[in-house]
């Protein structure tokens, strides 16, 4: 039977069997309407961006076909205010699910969160209550309804009660997994948060080992040849003077250049002034030069990306040819880069030793830092994929949206 | 900067860049300072503490196998009188305060001038020609 059939519209009509079967038939469709968009709009919670693509366009057919459904159903019973009551119910609750989507979408997750809880929420709990109290209305007011027998009557409000029970229960069900899918999605997020911060600290480690090792004792030493100069001078040494301030001199240029050279790791200053493809083009020939390794560069890329993307493709990029340069034993790296209709992708690929992916990545080996590679691009809305097989090379691919990309 | 004599404090060197230490050395021997080993890490130093006559240990923290303030807490209980300078890149009051707690005799933070390394370890070996007579 029906949820959606109040008192007057059951009693009013003794031969309505046949109204009240396409009714139900209604409230079936009506029900699985209304928890898939639970499911949609979990999922955006999830996703913590509208949904978009497949998921958009389904969203987008469950609302036509709910709003069909309770087209119909007023239809049906024209003149019933719960009909009309349970049908502005759901039209709000769809007005709010919208509001929140479009916090979503200009990134204010904090204010969509809030919408979630003070709009959606009690929006969602009118419906569910309308639905609750007009099988209650009809439970009651069944037995007194003309042209059937007590138990036929009986029979339907029970039947009636029941489905509106197991609907209600399903949409408690369905909003239940929107909340334990908010809060995977919470967790997700932590989890990812971690560990940028534990890759950012690393990083950070790292430079701070690179500028003990490199640059501060380089220039220690030339404080210390600097003395031995003076000292030179004050014992009437002019020759040897000149020769360890020369020397000194020489140093100096060194350290400059190391300094350049992790300020150039830190940012290559070529990404921010020419973009990712002359960077990469600089990369590429680095490679070519230190590891001689034939390493080339296709590029189709008419126009520069957002800065964000530049520098996660770049990154990628990066760490890529730095494994292949250091572990692929590789005569030959192609670096691709490509624009599609959806899409900016980049693959890297190399003709190497390759290795088995499955124990890296999913063996928690990671000598490559594979993972790391695939959080930087997940982190920014993309994918990221590679293939390998020892003794057949390795190719790496990273896909970034297109609309994350314009973004 | 002082050039002493036959008299002159003799140094254990423990530094894992070759090139500092080289650098170092040569202005140590320059002022009549004898550095009779060098080591690359705490390990080293222990070792070479033991088998040379060093009068004073001027010493890294951040090396590999053994760091310095590790080396030093060894020093301090296996050779207790011999004096241990050390010359960091770090200057860092953790540091400062964890070499103080290993009875270490100076801190010294890498770009100081070479006078303040010299004349430390001047005050060390006299500190320690000090603590030994009768």
């Amino acid at each position: 039977m029906v949820a959606v059939v109040s008192v007057t519209g059951a009693t009013r009509v003794g031969g309505e069997v046949a109204r009240l079967e396409r009714a139900e038939r209604l409230s079936f469709l009506l029900e699985a309407r209304v928890l898939e968009q639970a499911v949609l709009d979990a999922r955006t919670a999830a996703s913590g961006t509208p949904v978009g693509g497949s998921a958009g366009q389904r969203a987008a057919v469950v609302r036509q076909e709910l709003n069909a459904a309770l087209a119909e159903l007023a239809a049906l019973f024209p003149h019933d205010p719960a009909v009309a009551r349970i049908r502005a119910a759901a039209v709000d609750w769809q007005a709010q699910v919208d509001v929140k989507h479009q916090l979503l979408a200009a990134g204010d997750l904090v204010a969509a969160k809030r919408a979630d809880r003070a709009r959606v929420d009690p929006s969602f709990d009118r419906l569910a209550g309308l639905l609750r109290t007009t099988a209650a209305s009809y439970s009651a007011a069944a037995g007194d309804a003309q042209g059937r027998s007590k138990a036929e009557t009986l029979a339907v409000a029970v039947a009636a009660t029941l489905l509106c029970l197991v609907l209600l229960w399903r949409m408690e069900r369905g909003r239940a997994r929107q909340r334990a899918a908010e809060v995977r999605a919470q967790q997700d997020r932590s989890r990812l948060v971690n560990k940028i911060l534990s890759v950012a600290e690393r990083q950070r480690s790292g430079m701070a080992a690179e500028l003990h090792d490199g640059p501060i004792q380089g220039l220690t030493r030339l404080g210390l040849s600097l003395e031995r100069s003076q000292l030179r001078l004050r014992r009437g040494q002019p020759e040897e003077a000149a020769r360890l301030l020369a020397d000194a001199q020489d140093g100096l240029a060194g350290e400059v250049q190391a300094l350049r050279r992790i300020m150039a790791t830190l940012r290559p200053p070529v990404l921010e002034e020419r973009g990712l493809v002359s960077a990469l083009s600089d990369y590429v020939e680095v490679v070519r030069e230190q590891a001689g390794i034939t390493c080339t560069l296709a590029a189709r890329l008419p126009d520069r990306l957002p800065e964000d993307q530049e520098i996660v493709l770049y990154r990628v990029a990066q760490e890529a040819l730095a494994n292949v340069a250091r572990h692929a034993r590789a005569s030959r790296a192609r670096v691709e880069l490509v624009e599609t209709d959806d899409a900016v992708v980049l693959e890297v690929h190399d003709d190497g030793v390759g290795f088995d992916p499955a124990a890296e990545l999913v063996g928690g080996l990671d000598h490559f830092g594979l993972a790391g590679m695939r959080e930087r691009v997940e982190l920014a809305g993309g994918t990221w994929t590679v293939w390998s097989r020892p003794g057949a090379g390795t190719v790496l691919t990273a896909t970034l949206p297109r609309e994350l990309v314009a973004a | 900067m002082t050039a002493t004599g036959p008299g002159a404090p003799r140094v254990l060197l423990v530094d894992d860049n070759q090139g500092f230490r080289s650098e170092l050395r040569l202005l140590l021997e320059d002022c009549g300072i004898q550095v009779v080993a060098e080591g690359e890490n705490g390990q080293e130093a222990l070792d070479l503490a033991t088998r040379t006559e060093a009068d004073v240990v001027l010493m890294d923290l951040r090396m590999p196998v053994m760091d310095g303030l590790q080396a030093a807490r060894a020093l301090r209980d296996r050779v207790p009188a011999l004096p241990v300078i050390i010359l960091s890149a770090y200057d860092d009051p953790a540091l400062r305060s964890e070499a103080d707690a290993a009875n270490t005799y100076a801190y010294l933070v890498k770009g100081c001038s070479g006078g303040l390394v010299l004349d430390t370890i001047e005050q060390a070996w006299a500190h320690r020609a000090a603590d030994q007579a009768p």
